[in-house]
């Protein structure tokens, strides 16, 4: 195939074989039962699989930030051959800027499996935004190790905060950072939360709907020159 | 002793092996910022030079560790189209892309039409595949461009970068515009091909098709391309999965994802072609695999062309549609709802999620964009290679920081 001597050739052999390698991974075969057995709080919805809007999505499963965390972990170790793979990672804040009316904040999780047929979504609802909630809270610098609070407590109301799944997907690394810089929801145990894409000094998390889209800053003041 | 080196490449041992010459002399270890604005990083990255930094701990010059610094090109775009509205989007889409922002458009329309549930004429189908194609042609041969600058091959370099004029020039024949976009429109496209196209198409494709074999013989064969990128940054199959590589990289380790193959959009069930498919991940693969692909586009613009023409004059935009088309910045209302679109962009798999409240403006567009995965992959795939291998691996791996930042 790539395998091209290193003398001097003046043609190219496209000798590309486009025949499937006959050794394709098995189709994941989901127990959704099981699901809804193990975290009765989580919502399992199955699309039609035909519709427009579907692919990629044809399994949805959602519920509070904590359960819908336990499940994926649970997924993770089920499901680890074949394995499931995480291809997307974000959030969503789904207040409306226009009238200040609060909305569900919510990290989405996006897997699917190699053999192509198994299109999850999960959706984690770490807290409420709006008027009187922590609305364009700065992410700060992660807390100390140790903190009181129970391993996979999502924070309603305060800054909401999910368990990381950076060690069951290390892909899941720069997608977390991404989503505590931009929606300002922290991820415990992720190994290096920090933002990724706005300078270390923005303050705010410009994704959530109370974040004004124009905004006048002054720099730090070390930063003039 | 023979002066070339016979050490083994990136993942064939550790680091070190031999005692290294710093750690000898007692030298600390090396710490080097590469980037953002670097000519050398400018120049060998087209897409991501500029926006893109490296920091680069060095053993000799092996990297021992890389962090890939992406942001600098962030313009703020998914808050930007909650505004904007789903209509008034469609500038900042095509702006995400290097010459694949058609693409980009394509997925976002492809995500609210099916939430609108409305079916694309025809002729727009396939002129939008037609487009997509010469995009991805344009956006390989800047590839190829970017990564024979970096190892300085020179004369590959400026056939490459021509090529890519030339299929730049054939895109915007083809669509009437320029760069970035504004012919795509919810529902269709803005304008049917020229009727001055086909003579073009003529004329580009036979000009495309001898700068590519040029380019076969003056990089591929070339020595001094096999021994700097033979066996370099090798990716695996489960690693690229894993990392959520995607596209030419993906298929170069043996994987033969393909969206336009796996889950196809548009007609792309009724073109014939082969996806192209590696071995060892390495940048010799990845290599192999974009020229191949550029051979498969043409091919697949042939076929767009051929069947364009004998579909003749006709409906290029929804009727339902066509007041938006009509004028741009109206408002389009799309009903409540969350669509998934996914297409194979230039880079790699490119997913827009699109979620409305039946208002005219977006509660969410989030775009999944190759790159942002590609320039974290990257980290890993130059641990224990060489700093010569960074700027081409990097250049091959086609980090488009439009996607990337956004």
């Amino acid at each position: 195939m790539s395998g091209i001597d290193s003398d001097i050739d003046s043609g190219f052999d496209s000798g590309f074989d486009p025949d499937m390698p006959s050794d394709r991974p098995a189709e994941i075969d989901l127990d959704l039962e099981s699901i809804e057995a193990r975290y009765p709080n989580l919502e399992v919805v199955v699309l039609d699989a035909q519709a427009e809007a579907a692919p990629g999505a044809e399994i949805r499963i959602g519920g509070p930030a904590a359960e819908a965390r336990a499940m994926l972990g649970w997924l993770a170790e089920e499901a680890a051959a074949p394995p499931l793979r995480l291809v997307d990672l974000t959030a969503i804040d789904r207040g409306s800027a226009e009238t200040g009316a609060g909305g569900a904040l919510e990290v989405v999780y996006r897997l699917r499996s190699d053999a192509g047929s198994l299109a999850l979504q999960v959706v984690a609802r770490v807290g409420e935004t709006g008027a009187g909630a922590a609305d364009g809270a700065s992410p700060s610098p992660p807390d100390e190790p140790g903190e009181d609070a129970p391993a996979s407590r999502s924070s309603i109301g305060g800054e909401p905060v999910v368990d990381s799944v950076a060690g069951l997907w290390p892909v899941a690394n720069w997608l977390e950072r991404e989503v505590f810089d931009l929606f300002g929801i922290r991820f415990r145990g992720h190994p290096d939360l920090r933002r990724l894409l706005l300078e270390d000094t923005f303050e705010g998390a410009p994704l959530r709907k109370a974040h004004p889209l124009a905004l006048e800053r002054a720099l730090p003041d070390e930063e003039r020159p | 002793m023979s002066g070339i080196s016979t050490r083994s490449r990136a993942g064939a041992g550790p680091p070190g092996e031999t005692a290294s010459l710093s750690k000898t002399l007692g030298f600390p270890e090396t710490r080097i910022e590469l980037g953002m604005t670097h000519p050398g990083v400018r120049r060998a990255m087209t897409t991501a030079g500029g926006t893109t930094g490296f920091l680069i701990r060095l053993d000799d010059d092996r990297i021992t560790d890389l962090e890939v610094e992406i942001g600098l090109g962030h313009r703020g775009f998914e808050k930007q189209v909650e505004s904007a509205g789903f209509a008034g989007a469609l500038p900042y889409v095509a702006r995400l892309g290097y010459a694949g922002g058609v693409v980009a458009e394509t997925a976002y329309c492809l995500a609210i039409e099916s939430l609108l549930e409305v079916p694309l004429p025809d002729r727009a189908i396939w002129l939008r595949m037609l487009a997509n194609e010469a995009a991805r042609v344009t956006d390989h041969f800047a590839r190829l461009a970017g990564v024979m600058s970096a190892i300085g091959l020179r004369d590959a370099e400026t056939l490459a970068a021509r090529a890519e004029l030339s299929s730049a020039r054939l895109l915007a024949a083809a669509t009437g515009r320029g760069p970035f976009g504004g012919w795509l429109r919810i529902g269709g496209v803005a304008s049917a091909l020229p009727d001055d196209f086909p003579a073009r198409w003529t004329e580009t494709r036979a000009l495309l098709e001898k700068d590519l074999a040029r380019f076969v013989t003056l990089a591929i064969s070339n020595p001094t391309a096999q021994r700097r990128l033979r066996g370099v940054a090798g990716f695996g199959r489960e690693e690229s999965l894993a990392w959520g590589v995607t596209g030419p990289s993906l298929r170069a380790a043996g994987e033969p994802g393909d969206v336009r193959r796996d889950r196809p959009y548009l007609a792309y069930a009724a073109l014939d072609f082969e996806v192209p498919v590696g071995e060892t991940g390495d940048d010799y693969d990845r290599l192999l695999v974009v020229v191949e692909e550029i051979r498969q586009s043409l091919g697949m613009i042939e076929q767009c062309h051929k069947l364009l023409t004998s579909l003749g004059p006709g409906v290029i935009q929804a009727e339902a549609l066509a007041a938006e088309a009509a004028d741009p910045a109206a408002a389009c209302e799309v009903p409540a709802g969350e669509a998934l679109a996914t297409v194979e962009g230039t880079t790699g798999a490119l997913s827009f999620w699109v979620v409305s409240d039946g208002t005219p403006r977006p509660v969410r567009v989030r775009c999944r964009a190759p790159s942002f995965f590609h320039a974290q992959a990257l980290e890993r795939m130059m641990r224990g290679a060489r700093l010569d291998d960074l700027l081409p691996t990097a250049a091959l791996l086609h980090l488009v920081s439009a996607e990337c930042d956004r």
